[in-house]
């Protein structure tokens, strides 16, 4: 009940017209400015050589293959390439690995086998959707794998997918995700300031001295600010989907998971490294991280895979793990790594909070 | 005085860090490698691992432990056969304390080992084999340092009970002695009195007399006035001997005496000293005489030791209801003032005639008295 | 009864005692006044009454209970208005007591009521939808107040309520402290306003340097000082004053008369009050009076007496 009573005073905070401003107007304008101005880089000219495939046919008589180049023109895939290959598939594989081409797929009678670079994920998961559907038209079965670049072991697992709408994200829809997974992030900064605000309005004096223990009153802010963010991003995703028309895929309810873990993610790091670094410090120990994150993590455009400086970075920004999943998601109707990345969230946040919890029980006050 | 204390809970958390550490290097070069899956799993374990330690009550680190188990059982199933070497450790820690002799815990730790792949037998005995012998030989000294500590403890207590008991007991002594001096100069001082009256009465008796008979027996009245001329004459020497035991008594107690422990420091120590007073300096009792000159000598060392100071005053000061003395110098101070013995022994003072001590070091060290005096 | 009674308490940091082996009973009903300056250790104290900081040694006890064992009754029965205002700006006055009256286990109407009722103790019933950033500092430091009362807690303890507000606003919280004590709340207040102590306290503690090192009325602890005050009066002509009529004024300790300056100076008892006599004698004697000064030591006196400090510099 005390934890009730603070968590909807925290929610009170929606009244804030500057919190209103940068929580819905902020995100919404960027998806806007992104989204058009940066648009380019999402057409086809440009992307000529973004996504180059591989593909070998393996059928008897090369039925498959003509099959294939059919389909992919009727389709129109206008910003992938895919290009026959005749040798070996070891050899094909080697192409793969040293990042010159995003996969490799060998068509079989039988089943496709799709072996994708693992830097390259997003790319994957649209790659395969393009060959679920191609495979669902000839009632073929299509076994991909993510090797690792060490060890091209086929994978265990045979998926089947079925694709609706578009098979890529236009610069709108990857700014949709990108830059609500952002402002999630931010929301990080104003966990920091969750207990200080307390401390620095006096307020945690009367909190403390009223008849409710510290716990209820750090559960019922987190879990306060948890639903009003959780408001927040529900409002600015109808918003992409219904005013930009943003593609946020059909499997609403794991997008939604893996946002629900980003943010308990920012929130509690927002929260564990306020009370691991000392004052104001904590304030900008948290506003590096953000921006790093977000700069690694392909927010302000599109990180390439092409074995740069920040490419190689950007498989560590907590924003790469919560953007690939939800591309797979939205583009690959893959849950494995929304799967993943929610218990990479999730498990983050546990340690932070645990280390809060830890931290405040030790102190005198809140 | 504090002794480094070695925290088994700690020795004990870093063992398992170890042991993760192993398992995930092994992990990573292992076939399989390091998934995302395993990195989660491996921090999901590490918040079990810290929820357990940090639980106070034992059923609930015990259930802690338990979960570890299960959740490392399934791990071990599902990821890698690895991960079942942080087994051993987490048995003990769930079993130990309920077992009484530590051998069948070997056993149990051991017992995993027949689920296991061939290639972890031996990595897996010796895992196991390590953590029984750290832990049991860690949990023994734990015992052991915990006996250890209480005994001290209570030896500590002990000490400073006695310590604290000698202490009163001196005080009071030498309260007690001071006392009784006090008593026996006033019992004599009663007492020549006594006799002064008694002679001079005496003469007084033997003048009248003189008065009567001088008409009527000259000689005889001469006679009774040189006895009384004699009887007087030993009277004054009585008073003037009365005076002479007087005289140190009076240098001893009060003003006079602080002018002189006044003088006598600042001749052997340089420093400018400086006594003043207000008030009826009359209505001090000898008791709160003897022990405003302690904490004043006590106040004088403590500045002669920390102060660095040129100068010293003491002033005494007669309110209505409340004598307040303080020394004061104008050396560094302090912002904060830690008590030392003399402090104390300056606080229990006072608070015997029920008053206070106050030491303030903002601007310069200054120690204040404040004992309450019965209202004239 | 005692409703707060402090036991030997003490509170050290590190080896520095901040409260050392502190000893004072409040009883019901009284308007307790600390007096120390900054750092003599009332906040300390303070905080440890309500609970804010552990308590290194001794004990506490609220209406007969040891605070430390029964953290929860010890909480609901105190209300602290802190030094600092203490409220959310973004929440309205109305919503700020309700919060932290819910906090002390109100429910539903009886949390509206008790709500309402405070904010109309402190003036405020028509500000109830208006936010605290709007307030005036005197609003805010009444919204202070409203937020510590509406549980109707048996000790209040305020910590400067006054700092920096208009006299309005001030005499508004004067009032309301007293009104509040009627009511049956026992009060423990502390303030860097002598006068405002001297006006309101019952009985008052001056602290130093984490002790008690003095206690009493206002009466007592004048008292420590001296037991006499002098009237001054000034007079056209002093000559040919008999001062043997004014000394027969029982009460009367010396008269002393200066001619060159043209005025009396008597000393009397300081519990009795006989200016109306001494001014009759004067009148009977004909003499022409121009004006009369009397002078007892203040608070402020006792205060620089005996810490050798004066309160407001410090």
């Amino acid at each position: 009940m005390n934890i009730w009573r603070i968590a909807v005073k925290e929610l009170m905070m929606f009244r804030d017209v500057k919190m209103l401003v940068f929580m819905l107007a902020t995100p919404v304008l960027l998806m806007l400015i992104m989204g058009s101005l940066l648009s380019s880089a999402f057409n086809g000219s440009v992307a000529v050589g973004d996504i180059r495939v591989l593909y070998s046919d393996h059928s008897e008589d090369g039925s498959i293959g003509a099959d294939w180049e059919l389909w992919l023109r009727q389709s129109g895939t206008e910003n992938m390439v895919f290009e026959k290959f005749e040798g070996s598939d070891a050899e094909a594989m080697e192409g793969v690995r040293d990042g010159s081409y995003s996969g490799y797929a060998a068509l079989n009678p039988s089943g496709f086998h799709y072996y994708g670079n693992s830097r390259s994920s997003i790319e994957n998961s649209m790659v395969s959707g393009i060959l679920s559907a191609f495979a669902d038209r000839y009632k073929l079965s299509i076994a991909g794998a993510e090797p690792e670049l060490e060890s091209m072991v086929p994978g265990s697992y045979v998926k089947e997918t079925r694709l609706k709408g578009s098979h890529m994200p236009a610069a709108m829809d990857y700014f949709a995700v990108a830059v609500t997974t952002m402002i999630i992030l931010y929301s990080a900064a104003t966990a920091g300031n969750l207990i200080d605000s307390e401390r620095t309005r006096n307020t945690a004096i009367r909190l403390l001295a009223s008849p409710i223990s510290k716990g209820e009153i750090f559960v019922g802010k987190i879990v306060g600010t948890m639903v009003l963010n959780a408001g927040f991003i529900a409002m600015i995703m109808l918003i992409s989907k219904y005013m930009y028309d943003a593609n946020w895929g059909d499997n609403l309810p794991m997008v939604w998971l893996v946002l629900l873990s980003e943010i308990a993610f920012a929130l509690s790091l927002g929260l564990g490294i306020s009370y691991i670094v000392k004052g104001k410090a904590s304030g900008i120990v948290i506003m590096t991280i953000i921006q790093l994150a977000c700069f690694f993590g392909g927010s302000y455009y599109r990180i390439e895979d092409n074995g740069d400086f920040v490419s190689m970075l950007a498989p560590y920004s907590p924003l790469t793990w919560s953007n690939e999943a939800l591309m797979d998601l939205i583009y690959g109707g893959e849950t494995g790594a929304a799967i993943t990345a929610s218990a990479l969230n999730l498990g983050v946040a546990a340690a932070m909070l645990l280390i809060s919890a830890v931290m405040m029980r030790r102190r005198e006050g809140l | 005085m504090r002794e480094r204390e070695i925290r088994p809970e700690n020795w004990s958390i870093i063992f398992k860090l170890v042991m993760l550490l192993y398992v995930t290097g092994s992990v990573y070069v292992s076939e399989s490698g390091l998934t995302n899956w395993y990195t989660a799993a491996i921090l999901l374990y590490i918040s079990m691992e810290l929820f357990s330690h940090i639980m106070r009550s034992a059923t609930l680190q015990r259930a802690g432990a338990a979960a570890s188990i299960l959740f490392i059982i399934t791990l071990s199933y599902e990821l890698n056969p690895m991960l079942a070497l942080l087994i051993p450790v987490n048995l003990h820690r769930l079993a130990g304390p309920l077992l009484r002799h530590p051998a069948p815990i070997l056993l149990l730790m051991m017992a995993p080992i027949l689920l296991l792949p061939k290639e972890l037998y031996a990595s897996y005995g010796l895992t196991a084999s390590i953590s029984y012998l750290f832990l049991t030989v860690l949990s023994a000294y734990t015992d052991k340092s915990k006996a250890y500590r209480s005994t001290l403890e209570a030896m500590r207590e002990e000490q400073y009970r006695l310590k604290k008991q000698l202490h009163e007991s001196m005080e009071h002594r030498r309260q007690s002695e001071y006392m009784f001096k006090l008593e026996e100069r006033n019992r004599l001082s009663q007492e020549i009195h006594d006799r002064i009256g008694h002679s001079m009465t005496g003469a007084l008796i033997q003048m009248e007399a003189a008065k009567r008979l001088y008409a009527t027996d000259a000689a005889r009245s001469a006679e009774l006035l040189q006895n009384a001329i004699h009887i007087s004459k030993e009277g004054i020497e009585q008073i003037r001997q009365v005076l002479k035991s007087m005289k140190p008594l009076k240098e001893q107690l009060g003003i006079n005496r602080m002018r002189l422990l006044a003088d006598e420091f600042a001749a052997t120590h340089e420093m400018e000293t400086q006594l003043t007073y207000e008030g009826n300096l009359d209505r001090i009792e000898p008791l709160h005489w003897h022990i405003i000159q302690q904490n004043v000598t006590e106040a004088l060392t403590n500045t002669v030791k920390y102060a660095e100071a040129t100068a010293v005053s003491i002033h005494i000061q007669v309110l209505h209801t409340m004598i307040k003395a303080s020394v004061s110098d104008n050396g560094t101070g302090a912002s904060k003032v830690i008590k030392g013995l003399g402090m104390i022994g300056m606080e229990e003072r006072t608070a015997a005639v029920g008053g206070k001590v106050i030491v303030d070091g903002s601007k310069g060290f200054a120690v204040t008295m404040l004992i309450p005096l019965a209202s004239a | 009864m005692n409703v707060l009674q402090l036991k030997k308490l003490t509170k050290k940091y590190g080896e520095f005692a901040a409260v050392d082996q502190l000893t004072l009973a409040v009883q019901e009903g009284e308007i307790f006044g600390l007096l120390g300056a900054n750092g003599a250790g009332k906040s300390t104290t303070i905080n440890m009454i309500a609970s804010l900081i552990p308590i290194t040694k001794g004990e506490i006890e609220l209406l007969g209970k040891n605070i430390a064992k029964n953290g929860k009754f010890a909480k609901s029965n105190i209300g602290i208005v802190p030094q600092e205002l203490a409220i959310y700006e973004d929440m309205t006055a109305y919503e700020n007591v309700r919060f932290f009256a819910g906090l002390y286990g109100l429910r539903g109407p009886e949390l509206k009521r008790r709500a309402e009722e405070a904010l109309a103790f402190t003036g405020l019933s028509d500000k109830h939808r208006s936010y605290p950033r709007d307030f005036s500092g005197g609003m805010k430091r009444r919204l202070n107040i409203a937020c510590a009362i509406a549980h109707r807690p048996k000790l209040i303890i305020m910590d400067e309520p006054t700092v920096g507000i208009d006299p309005h606003s001030r005499n508004y919280i004067l009032n309301s402290v007293r009104k509040l004590n009627e009511m049956g709340s026992t009060i423990i207040y502390t303030s860097h306003y002598m006068e405002e102590v001297e006006e309101l306290c019952t009985r008052i503690a001056i602290l130093d340097h984490g002790k008690v090192i003095a206690e009493g009325t206002k009466a007592q602890l004048k008292s420590i000082i001296t037991d006499q005050k002098e009237i001054r009066i000034d007079v056209r002509s002093a000559t040919g004053l008999d001062t043997r009529k004014l000394s027969e004024i029982a009460g009367v300790r010396t008269v002393t008369v200066n001619d060159e300056q043209n005025s009396v100076s008597i000393s009397t008892d300081a519990e009795v009050n006989i200016l109306n006599r001494i001014i009759q004698g004067l009148m009977a004697a004909d003499i022409e009076i121009r004006s009369v000064e009397e002078s007892q030591p203040s608070l402020e006196t006792v205060f620089l007496t005996l810490t050798g400090r004066s309160l407001r510099d410090s």
